[in-house]
């Protein structure tokens, strides 16, 4: 039984002047054979590496060849750390200060690059040798558009749709959410990672009448069948549809979408409405080999415009002329790298915030303690070893802060992902990925050079001369160190300000409809062929079953949820100034019931609502947004004129009978455009969502609408329900994630500044006592030098604060096309950091102010 | 050697090695103040001990041939000297010393 080498090693380096190393490695052997024969080998290996700490730390204070102590390296080190440790103990307030600020910086730096870097390295795996596109058609998309461009188009290998989506996944009696992803299996065949147990999604699952499969992601796998290799072949729950699992992605594959973690093959209904558009319909195609994405845009281009003559009645008139396909790795990266890079400048930012404090708190505390080393050094120490002690101090710090920030930069960072609108592709890096670890570390050792190095070469710089100890007076550098600090944090400060003014005006934007309490559900009963009248029944039994349920206050069915789903456009002709359909002008159709304006809370100015009344028999009616009322009858009063809307029978009239508040459908921040509502009593459309208004939540609602329509029409497949002020959330895009962000950053940025402002006026005041004192005592009033110590405060912080504003210009710029409703040099959005900064300036300052009037004249003149 | 006292591990490092006679090297010193004074005993400890000792004159060491189980690496034999000798009497001897009429207060004071 040999001992352990690498120990073993360790004690021969440790020994390697020692003359008797050879014997004592020779007993160490012997004893480590003897306790294996006697306990075994774990517990001989424990005493050897006992041994080794034990030898490693004190040696063995043996002699050399020429009568010398050899003294060991790590027993001076260790020594060290006692002492440092012993010395941080004395002062807990500085320990904890410098301790805090490092640690929250190296977080923040963490969680920046892993979330970076997770969502960059995410982006390349989401892409096929870079030729995988995503097409933006510009006007949503629908299965029969689909089929159109894979039939067509002549410059793809394959051309398919994504839905992503929340999902729920049972399994037994436990259910768990996550993301998941419908993708066309042709396009799950080209991604560039294999899958790491089993097999991918195939052609052959996406055809009609297939067993439902789905691929499991890495995470999900882990979490739910704790990583079990018989996985494959079991049945799971996905939403409510058992599924047979055949295959589990590697580590990492969870894209595209924040930790998509379920994949299933893509199955568009013939019969689901051939050209409804759905909003979420994402199309991704694999261009061929040499084929760019301009070339690839262009073939699609071609194919949409032909479709839009073939249809001229149904598409617009500029459909398919502004599609677009951007590489999916270009796309899902660029959707979000400005809030992603503008997170790393915040960073940035902090960082030499916190850089200059760390410094500033260092060289505060070496003056203080240049007596004690200098009394070290008179009772023999040599510099060597006080500025030993300086590295190993620091050490200590850097360290602990150093693993500290680590885990919460990794804790931080798996919270950032949650924080982006459903559907972002941005998810963390693992905890363990090299690129942030190392700017982790970087940021560590840098720390640990300001606060170890400064004072270090402080020491050594002042015992070097000859005379009398000065005292370092490097005020002008300490006060420019406080003035890039103000700038800084006003940078940060006033862009954190534009978003804010942004978000909150998002917020305030009327919406025209309450999204509180509001949850949409989709429900194709069209898949039944059902006749116009008996589908409405149909809808109808739904829609009286759930509004018997306890908690519901309101249902309805529309088709098209505000902001969530994009409504239909038509040509409008009026009774009264009649056009041609190529010149007619637009609106938006929103088909809908009573129960729906109910739960949407549609504001009606003028004229009535919806009623039982207005059923097929009938007179057709209509009720038109403001917007609509405006543009089409300016100045004059709407009601009772008539309408018509199918370009197939140009004649049938609809009276307007209503007036409604514009509703915000499209995108937030775009004006209202017209729109006009239907009765769906009197309009056949095929697919339609349920909108539930109740006390409870999504999942709630879900469940209940699961039931009812199980027990009305088997077989009606349920999406996931949506809570609507999640939509409204989601549609205020990024804006709001980076007013968090940034907010945190900007507040971290003005505290540190704090610190650093206090940190160098409490130095002054400690560099100038004899000063003072001497003032004081030639009768200055210590009102006045309190004064004086505030007014150098916010001349500092004024000062910051002017650079920093011109460097907030700036970056208001560069973040324009975040901004909404405000200018990037909005004047609110200056003053107010300004006056915080300040008034933060001027508190910072009243604690050295006070110590600088208690200065006892006769202690500061004897010193 | 004046009146110097050694310490009390190393009065119990030499009584050790008086007790193995010719089988005194490092080991087995480990082994014996750990089997009979009950005492576990850390390497960095007992070789820093015996430099110590050495270096005052109170033991002395010679290079022994090796073994298999120590990969043929060279014992370190270790012997009291007249010097150790002397200490060790003297150490006891004030110890004996102390101790007279101690007992009875022990008791007492517990």
């Amino acid at each position: 039984m040999s001992a352990p080498r690498l120990l073993e090693a360790l004690v021969a380096r440790r020994l390697a002047s020692d003359p008797h190393a050879a014997s004592t490695l020779g007993d160490l052997a012997e004893g480590h054979a003897h306790r294996t024969r006697e306990g075994g080998r774990v517990r001989a290996d424990l005493w050897y590496a006992r041994q080794t700490l034990s030898l490693l730390a004190r040696g063995t204070d043996a002699l050399d060849g020429s009568g010398r102590r050899v003294a060991g390296r790590g027993e001076r080190w260790l020594h060290g750390v006692g002492v440092s440790l012993r010395a941080l103990r004395r002062r807990p307030a500085f320990a904890l200060t410098v301790m805090g600020v490092m640690a929250f910086t190296i977080a923040a730096v963490f969680a920046a690059f892993s979330v970076t870097m997770g969502t960059f390295e995410a982006a390349r795996w989401w892409s096929h040798d870079e030729r995988t596109l995503q097409i933006w058609p510009e006007y949503p998309f629908s299965r029969g558009q689909l089929d159109v461009l894979r039939k067509e188009t002549a410059l793809f290998d394959a051309v398919g749709g994504m839905l992503r989506r929340p999902v729920v996944v049972t399994l037994d009696d436990r259910s768990m959410g996550t993301a998941g992803v419908a993708l066309s299996p042709e396009i799950f065949a080209e991604l560039r990672a294999r899958p790491f147990l089993g097999r991918g999604l195939e052609p052959e699952d996406g055809e009609p009448g297939r067993e439902p499969v789905v691929v499991l992601g890495y995470g999900l796998w882990q979490r739910a069948f704790a990583g079990d290799p018989d996985v494959l072949g079991t049945l799971v729950e996905v939403s409510g549809e058992r599924r047979r699992v055949v295959g589990v992605m590697p580590p990492g594959a969870n894209q595209p979408g924040p930790g998509a973690e379920i994949w299933t093959p893509l199955v568009l209904n013939q019969r689901d409405g051939d050209f409804w558009p759905l909003r979420e319909l994402e199309i991704v195609a694999v261009a061929r080999a040499g084929v760019s994405p301009i070339e690839a845009r262009d073939d699609v281009r071609r194919v949409l415009i032909a479709l839009q003559q073939r249809f001229s009645g149904f598409f617009p008139a500029d459909f398919g002329r502004e599609a677009t396909a951007v590489l999916s790795s270009d796309r899902s990266w660029g959707a979000v790298s400005t809030p992603l890079l503008l997170l790393l400048a915040g960073t940035t930012l902090l960082l030499l915030v916190a850089g200059i404090d760390i410094g500033n708190l260092a060289l505060a505390r070496s003056l203080e303690r240049q007596t004690e080393m200098r009394v070290r050094v008179a009772l023999g120490a040599s510099r060597a070893q006080v500025v030993g002690q300086i590295l190993a101090e620091s050490a200590v710090l850097a360290g602990v802060s150093g693993i500290a920030g680590w885990g919460i930069g990794a804790a931080l960072a798996r919270q950032v992902p949650a924080l982006f609108p459903f559907g972002s592709p941005v998810v963390a890096a693992s905890a363990t990925a090299p690129v942030p670890l190392l700017f982790a570390a970087l940021v560590t050792l840098l720390s640990w050079i300001l606060i170890g190095g400064v004072p270090a070469a402080h020491f050594l710089i002042s015992t070097r001369r000859a005379e009398a100890p000065r005292r370092m007076t490097r005020v002008g550098v300490a006060r420019w160190l406080v003035v890039t600090q103000a700038g800084l944090a006003t940078v940060l400060l006033v862009t954190s300000a534009l978003l804010l003014r942004t978000v909150r005006g998002l917020d305030r934007l009327p919406l025209g409809f309450d999204p509180t309490d509001a949850v949409a559900v989709a429900v194709a009963p069209s898949s039944l062929a059902l006749t116009a009248p008996a589908l409405n029944g149909l809808r109808d039994e739904i829609a009286r079953r759930i509004d018997a349920t306890p908690n519901v206050q309101a249902v309805g069915w529309i088709s098209a949820v505000p902001l969530l789903d994009p409504p239909n456009t038509f040509p409008i002709n009026r009774e009264d100034q009649q056009t041609k359909v190529s010149e007619a002008p637009t609106a938006a159709q929103f088909v809908v019931d009573a129960g729906a304006i109910d739960v949407l809370r549609l504001d009606i100015l003028q004229g009535r609502g919806f009623d039982a009344g207005d059923d097929a028999r009938a007179e057709p009616v209509a009720l038109i947004n403001e917007t609509m009322a405006k543009t089409l009858w300016p100045g004059r009063d709407p009601i009772g004129l008539r309408i018509a809307i199918d370009p197939h029978d140009w004649e049938r009239w609809i009276r307007v009978v209503g007036v409604v508040r514009d509703v915000r459908y499209r995108d937030l921040a775009l004006p209202s455009q017209p729109a006009y509502f239907l009765p769906r009593a009197q309009m056949s459309v095929p697919a339609l969502r349920l909108v539930v208004r109740s006390g409870t939540s999504a999942a709630a609602v879900q469940s209940v609408v699961r039931t009812v329509v199980a027990e009305t029409g088997p077989g009606l497949p349920t999406g996931t329900a949506r809570s609507l002020a999640q939509v409204v959330r989601d549609a205020q895009g990024p804006a709001r994630v980076m007013t968090w962000l940034l907010s945190v950053l900007a507040m971290l940025a003005t505290a540190l500044g704090a610190v650093g402002l206090y940190a160098s006026l409490a130095g002054w005041v400690t560099r100038r006592r004899t000063e003072i004192g001497t003032r004081l005592a030639l009768g200055a009033s210590p009102g006045e030098l309190s004064r004086g110590v505030l007014v150098t405060g916010l001349t500092l912080t004024t000062a910051g604060v002017l650079v920093g504003s011109i460097g907030a210009a700036l970056a208001g710029r560069a973040v324009r096309g975040l901004l909404f409703g405000v200018s990037p040099l909005d004047p609110l959005a200056f003053m107010v950091p300004i006056v915080l900064l300040l008034a933060t300036g001027l508190v910072a300052a009243i604690l050295p102010a006070v110590r600088a009037a208690r200065v006892p004249p006769a202690q500061a003149l004897r010193q | 050697m004046s009146g110097e006292f050694p310490g009390e591990f190393e009065v119990m490092v030499m009584l050790a090695v008086l007790r193995l006679g010719d089988d005194a090297y490092g080991w087995t010193v480990a082994q014996e103040l750990e089997d009979v004074a009950g005492r576990a005993v850390s390497s960095g400890a007992l070789y820093t001990t015996i430099n110590r000792l050495e270096r005052k004159g109170l033991l002395r060491t010679r290079e022994g041939e090796g073994t298999e189980d120590r990969g043929g690496r060279p014992r370190r034999y270790l012997a009291v000297t007249p010097a150790g000798a002397d200490a060790l009497e003297r150490s006891r001897d004030a110890m004996n010393r102390l101790w007279q009429g101690v007992q009875g207060r022990l008791g007492a004071v517990r």
